[in-house]
């Protein structure tokens, strides 16, 4: 058995020998495995939201020929006769933004009935009360409260795009979600202040057991309003389907960078190792045996993809919020980018990974050399 | 001879041949050599004559093509890569002509990279370090890197390197062969004295005929053969109070 501090000194030593290039490399492994973090966190977000966002007795109805066509508010009624269903409200997109054209977050145009299908959006129940009581009353998402210092009691005046002119509203309640994957970015406002005669809706949302769907779009099935009736979470599901194709992509970036990464550590590791041939040989010469050069070329490598990896861990969160910021100004909405255990456990070991096929090499051949043709090179 | 009127190192019909694709390149030819326990020998010879080569079979670093080499009653032509390199940390001191010394680490850490490889207490490596160092008159360098060295001090890093662990047989590869005269001259001294004082068994390769005549036994070597006895050199050099310690601690 060997010392362990002394060697780790030597270890520490070597890693050091050339410091510029040593710095290069850790910065190579940390910058990869930041872009790694990166990417992995929009697909784990991603997934987050369009997996856990709903329950199965929520859905939604739409227009069958296109999802631009409006449905009409008093098939509402129709639809609450039909067994099964709960509750139905009509749901309008009002589409205003904030002082800026540039600052846009989900806005909603909603009836009471909606909180009922959508119980994730929880308010202290004198708050609901108090904003149920205002017509000019908004329901905002702790976010969005946060990121722009709304307090109860607030003016808030959005400026409608499909709704024309100013819109004053009284902010009157803050809800928080159920869980991580609620959106709470959202501001609600009611659907009776928007369209004061009640006469269309972009979507109905309903809480029914999921079979009442099929009956739903049946009732309407002849009549100038055909229907198209899913569950919110297929409705996700569909969207997420669809951009899968941009998931994949970013899951091919993220194996890429992996790639990327190899190949820094493996040049740094195998340019250090050829650097180290003169104190590999000697070192075999007196005494040590392969498996101690094999060590000692591999514990360099992981030295190097550690600081990486601390260095990668320790600018993440600050990274993602900034990428969070940037997307919100460049598409609008707000982000919500967290840095969870998983994604970290999976980067971290992907890189310890990663590190260790990089070193492999470079390590095997450095505690292969023979030692009389290595001293006789350097001589 | 040892004890028993074994020699401390014999090679019988020692050969050796390096390939290079099909192409066979003899280095060493059927070459006998016998060398008694602390013993002082230097070998000679044009350079590609095997003379390195030689020294590398004798210290187990390469095999042999053909024959046997025995050192201090070990066949090391039957040992693993494994086994050797245990055997050359217990056994072997090495001193190379560029001191091969590693450039990040200082005097002290350089020389106990061999006790690394041994169980021993952090206060025990120091005591053998420091007396290593004393030895070779740098006990005042140990927190230099090498680079804050002359090159007889870095060799003579090297010398106490290969000393620390106590080793029964020093190889030396042209220890001089970097060095000025002045240098190389304080170098000998000290192999002299680990000779004399310490009983290691010295076998030194060299170029250089002044160096040669530090040793008491100088052989020849031509065309991969052994073809001279050369004759004993003379002299020898004063004990001093850190050889007596080497000797000491290897009691």
């Amino acid at each position: 058995m060997t010392p362990s501090r002394p060697l780790g000194r030597l270890v520490l030593r070597l890693a050091l020998r050339n410091r510029g290039r040593t710095l290069i490399s850790v910065l190579g492994v940390g910058v990869t495995l930041l872009a790694f973090l990166v990417l992995r966190t929009l697909v784990t977000s991603w997934y987050t939201v369009n997996t856990d966002i709903s329950k199965s007795d929520q859905l939604e109805m739409r227009h069958k020929i296109s999802i631009s066509f409006v449905l009409w508010r008093r098939m509402a009624d129709k639809v609450r006769s039909i067994p099964g269903v709960q509750q139905v409200s009509a749901m309008l997109w009002f589409s205003g933004y904030y002082k800026d054209e540039k600052t846009r977050f989900g806005q909603l145009a909603v009836e009471e009935p909606y909180f009922e299908i959508f119980p994730e959006y929880l308010a202290p129940p004198e708050q609901m009360a108090a904003y149920f009581e205002d017509m000019s009353g908004a329901l905002v998402g702790e976010e969005l409260a946060n990121k722009y210092g709304w307090k109860l009691g607030d003016r808030i005046t959005l400026t409608g795009t499909i709704y024309q002119g100013d819109w004053p509203l009284n902010l009157r309640a803050i809800y928080r979600g159920e869980s991580k994957s609620t959106d709470r970015a959202r501001l609600f406002l009611h659907y009776k202040h928007v369209a004061p005669e009640g006469e269309h809706s972009h979507r109905l949302m309903v809480k029914a057991d999921p079979t009442a769907a099929k009956k739903i779009d049946a009732l309407f099935a002849n009549t100038d309003t055909p229907t198209k009736t899913e569950s919110v979470l297929s409705v996700e599901r569909s969207w997420a389907s669809w951009s899968s194709a941009v998931i994949s992509a970013i899951n091919i970036a993220a194996a890429l960078i992996l790639l990327i990464l190899i190949l820094v550590l493996g040049n740094a590791m195998a340019m250090a190792a050829r650097e180290s041939l003169r104190e590999y040989a000697t070192l075999r010469a007196i005494g040590y045996r392969s498996r101690h050069i094999l060590a000692l070329v591999l514990a360099e490598g992981f030295f190097v993809a550690g600081l990486g990896i601390v260095l990668a861990l320790a600018v993440a969160p600050a990274t993602l919020r900034a990428f969070a910021k940037l997307m919100e100004e460049q598409l609008g909405g707000t982000w919500q980018l967290y840095l969870d255990g998983g994604t970290v456990t999976l980067a971290v070991g992907t890189a310890l990974l990663a590190s260790l096929i990089a070193c492999s090499v470079p390590a095997w051949r450095s505690s292969r050399l023979r030692v009389v043709e290595a001293l006789r090179e350097i001589a | 001879m040892s004890a028993n009127g074994t020699p401390f190192i014999q090679l019988s019909g020692v050969s050796k041949i390096y390939r290079r694709g099909a192409e066979s390149v003899p280095v060493l030819d059927q070459v006998d050599l016998e060398v008694p326990e602390g013993a002082f020998e230097a070998i000679m010879g044009p350079s590609g004559s095997g003379k390195t080569t030689l020294l590398n079979l004798i210290s187990g670093i390469d095999r042999s093509s053909a024959g046997r080499v025995v050192v201090g009653g070990l066949d090391l032509t039957k040992r693993s890569e494994d086994a050797l390199a245990d055997w050359r940390s217990k056994h072997v001191g090495f001193i190379f002509q560029f001191y091969n010394l590693v450039a990040v680490l200082t005097a002290f850490q350089n020389v106990e990279l061999p006790l690394l490889l041994v169980r021993l207490s952090a206060q025990e490596r120091r005591k053998r370090v420091d007396t290593a160092l004393e030895l070779v008159g740098l006990a005042d360098r140990r927190d230099h890197f090498p680079r804050q060295l002359s090159g007889g001090q870095e060799q003579r890093v090297g010398i106490a390197r290969a000393i620390v662990t106590d080793p029964a047989l020093i190889v030396a590869d042209e220890p001089t062969g970097d060095l000025d005269r002045d240098s190389a001259d304080h170098i000998l001294a000290l192999l002299k004295r680990l000779n004399q004082e310490l009983n290691k068994t010295i076998v030194m390769v060299t170029h250089d005929p002044a160096a040669a005549q530090t040793a008491q036994l100088i052989r020849r070597i031509d065309k991969g053969k052994l073809i001279t006895d050369g004759a004993p050199a003379t002299g020898a050099a004063a004990a001093g109070t850190a050889a007596a310690k080497m000797a000491g601690q290897r009691a």
